[in-house]
């Protein structure tokens, strides 16, 4: 391990940086007035936005981090002193991958991708390798009302060397339990970076966006709240599971009348006329019998699945896949 | 023969957009919170003041640019690529219209300087750039001093390595030198050596990273793509390697470019550039300034050339572009400051070899004065432009009018009129 040495050096050095300006222990005072109204009425209060804003942006932007997977570049913000990361699900995409992530002061760290949402867009990422990193709390995207200021952050373009996060101000359009539109402008290499409310608190992750400048789409903070222990175990959410197979009509048993090409079932060699007698360790008697067995496995999960092909009984491993609920 | 730098990994849906926000129902609201006349008028108290010296600048009378005055007897500095063909004219704030004739420019920084004919015009204070740090409120005035728009500072100021300038697209007639970069590294470092390439037969290898070409300093990728799209295929260059910790000098002569990695004429179509022309008009001349600052204000590229400033009024720098979805571009104070004795070095009815003494004069001021390497770079290169004038009017003694700007000189003499 020749690493060993000068990393723990960088640990107690980072460590020690962090004591002495812990940006988690930096407080953003609560938002004055003018921050909540509907439209700032004049300079001064256009001065005590901008106030507020610059107090949320010392504590978020050592936050902000550029997620690199292979050569595609997206965004992400920690969210806990041991590194968990907060991003979009097709920035992050199946769990267990490694994952480059940079810091917003360029210094780049080994990370993993964790559990995520392909429906709605949400992701989660951990560096590995321990320590303790700026963070930043997690809110509640369902009490954004429109016309609420946010502050957007992230890497527009990629992470770019000698360029902090990109800072972007503006408010919310629409929000529903599975969109926040908002007209900070957002482009490719933003995905998965933050959207914060004026106090600071994540409201939002970066997502997608429309032809028009005011369509940047975020995925809503509470998703994550409410998939949080799922996304921190790797396990993928808001989806069914799938095995991509079709009925034979004309059987009592569970047998095949096609397998699905590049399913996971195909993968786990399947093939029509197969007779399906075990699955997950589970005795079927018939297809409806394994679909109820199959709606209980978690995607991702590996399960025995027991075959009668002729004469033949056949063992056979699978891949639960998954679709869109 | 290179990977793309990055795949941005962004997708662009036809995303639902209530009745409300509709592309072309209600223009208006589809405007940015900050765009809406209500919310920009609440910026014109900053803005009235710089916008006293910013003016409009037209070709053949449209809308090209904003202009900021920079002496009350009609010098005014705007964005140069907006101003390269046609007739030039300004209108002043108070209703004023003059002709203007570009008497310089620095295409790194895309700058012009205009003159005309008038007097009393207010020149901008110019004010440090860090007064407006990331976070603050600025806002562009338009001639006369409403606010055109606004937005906060996204990125402070800072330097691009070189090289700088308008960007250069791969054509048939580009160098090629046959590499793959490895794009985990931070340098321009080596992954692979195509087949029967210059890069082969000059002897790179791959996990070489390279240092310079032809005394140009290579500090990463970019840059090397960059300065490597300044030559033609045939051209000689002098590459400074670093191979397993020893510097080492190789000579590669250029091969063609491979039909397939010349982009179709026009548009360069990336995704990313295609997300970056989502919902509003870039500039031209968008990339190559060699500092600036960000800002989130969605500025129309025309609305570009003029000051802009922060919440006290401070002009904070010039407005020099609309870069993409998420970012307009600044020229800080600071880098006008010190380019405008540069530019107004020579007096518009200057001889060619009055205009060779002068560039000399600035830039050996400039150097005195250890001005950033960028500022100083232009001058030295705004020097040879001026040689380069000198020799071109020698050798073409029966000229008439004025001296043709750098971006007419091309290969090929103008037609000589008798």
């Amino acid at each position: 391990m020749r690493f060993c040495r000068p990393l723990a050096l960088l640990g107690a050095l980072l460590w020690a940086g962090l004591a002495a300006a812990d940006p988690a222990a930096k407080s953003i005072p609560e938002p004055p007035a003018a921050v909540s109204k509907a439209a700032p009425e004049s300079i001064d209060d256009l001065k005590a936005f901008q106030e507020q804003t610059r107090a949320v942006l010392d504590k978020v932007i050592p936050a902000t981090v550029c997620l690199r997977v292979g050569q595609a570049s997206g965004s992400g913000v920690i969210v806990s002193k041991d590194g968990l990361i907060l991003t979009a699900g097709h920035v992050s995409g199946e769990p267990g991958k490694k994952i480059k992530v940079v810091l917003h002061d360029g210094k780049t760290v080994e990370g993993e991708t964790l559990g995520f949402g392909p429906a709605i867009d949400s992701g989660m990422v951990k560096i590995t390798g321990g320590g303790e990193w700026p963070y930043v709390e997690v809110g509640a995207a369902k009490d954004l009302k429109p016309g609420q200021w946010v502050i957007a952050t992230g890497h527009p373009g990629g992470y770019k060397k000698g360029r902090s996060p990109v800072v972007r101000v503006g408010r919310v359009g629409l929000r529903s339990d599975t969109v926040v539109q908002t007209d900070c402008t957002l482009v490719g290499g933003d995905s998965g970076g933050p959207l914060f409310d004026m106090t600071g608190k994540v409201v939002g992750i970066h997502s997608r966006i429309g032809m028009p400048i005011v369509a940047n789409i975020h995925v809503p903070s509470d998703t994550y709240k409410e998939t949080w222990d799922d996304l921190v175990k790797g396990e993928i959410v808001g989806v069914s599971p799938y095995f991509g197979v079709t009925q034979d009509d004309m059987a009592k048993d569970c047998k095949l009348a096609a397998v699905t090409p590049r399913s996971p079932a195909a993968d786990a060699g399947l093939k029509a006329g197969d007779v399906i007698t075990k699955f997950a360790g589970k005795d079927v008697a018939s297809y409806d019998d394994m679909v109820k067995v199959l709606q209980a496995q978690k995607p991702l999960a590996q399960v025995p699945v027991e075959v009668l092909r002729g004469d033949e009984v056949k063992e056979l491993k699978v891949k639960i896949g998954w679709r869109r609920k | 023969m290179f990977k793309r730098y990055f795949i941005p990994a962004l997708v662009v849906v036809a995303v639902a957009i209530p009745a409300h926000a509709q592309r072309g129902q209600n223009p208006k609201s589809n405007l940015p919170a900050k765009s809406t006349p209500a919310f920009l008028a609440l910026f014109k108290p900053t803005a009235e003041k710089a916008g006293k010296s910013t003016v409009r600048v037209l070709v053949d009378g449209k809308d090209a640019a904003f202009g900021a005055v920079v002496s009350d007897d009609g010098y005014i500095l705007t964005k140069a690529s907006e101003v390269h063909t046609g007739r030039v004219s300004v209108k002043t704030g108070d209703g004023r219209d003059f002709d203007a004739k570009v008497t310089s420019t620095s295409e790194t920084f895309d700058l012009a300087v205009l003159k005309v004919d008038g007097t009393g015009l207010v020149p901008v204070e110019w004010s440090a750039s860090s007064m407006a740090p990331v976070g603050n409120w600025v806002a562009i005035p338009g001639a006369g001093g409403d606010p055109v728009a606004v937005g906060v500072v996204s990125v402070a100021s800072r330097t691009l390595p070189p090289p700088y300038g308008a960007p250069r697209i791969p054509t048939e007639k580009s160098g090629f030198l046959g590499v793959v970069l490895d794009l985990e590294a931070a340098e321009a470092k080596i992954d692979r050596v195509s087949e029967g390439s210059a890069a082969e037969k000059a002897g790179i290898k791959p996990k070489d990273v390279i240092v310079s070409v032809d005394g140009q300093e290579i500090v990463n990728q970019e840059s090397l793509i960059n300065t490597l799209l300044g030559y033609r295929a045939g051209d000689k260059v002098t590459i400074l390697l670093e191979r397993e910790g020893k510097r080492m000098e190789l000579t590669a002569t250029l091969g063609k470019r491979p039909a397939d990695l010349i982009p179709p004429k026009g548009k360069g179509g990336s995704r990313g550039d295609f997300q970056n022309r989502m919902g509003s008009d870039l500039s031209d001349r968008r990339t190559g300034i060699p500092t600036f600052l960000q800002t989130d204000a969605v500025v129309k590229p025309t609305d570009c050339g003029g000051p802009i400033v922060d919440l006290d009024g401070h002009v904070i720098g010039l407005t020099i572009a609309r870069a993409g979805r998420t970012e307009s571009h600044v020229i800080p104070s600071e880098r006008v400051k010190a380019l405008l004795p540069i530019l107004l070095a020579a007096k518009p009815d200057a001889s060619p070899s009055e205009r060779v003494d002068a560039a000399r004069g600035a830039l050996a001021k400039a150097e005195a004065d250890k001005l950033p390497s960028d500022v100083v770079g232009e001058a030295r290169r705004l020097l040879q432009a001026a040689i380069a004038d000198e020799k071109w009017w020698k050798e073409h003694p029966l000229e008439q009018g004025p001296a043709p700007r750098e971006f007419e000189r091309g290969p090929a003499p103008r037609t000589v009129e008798k």
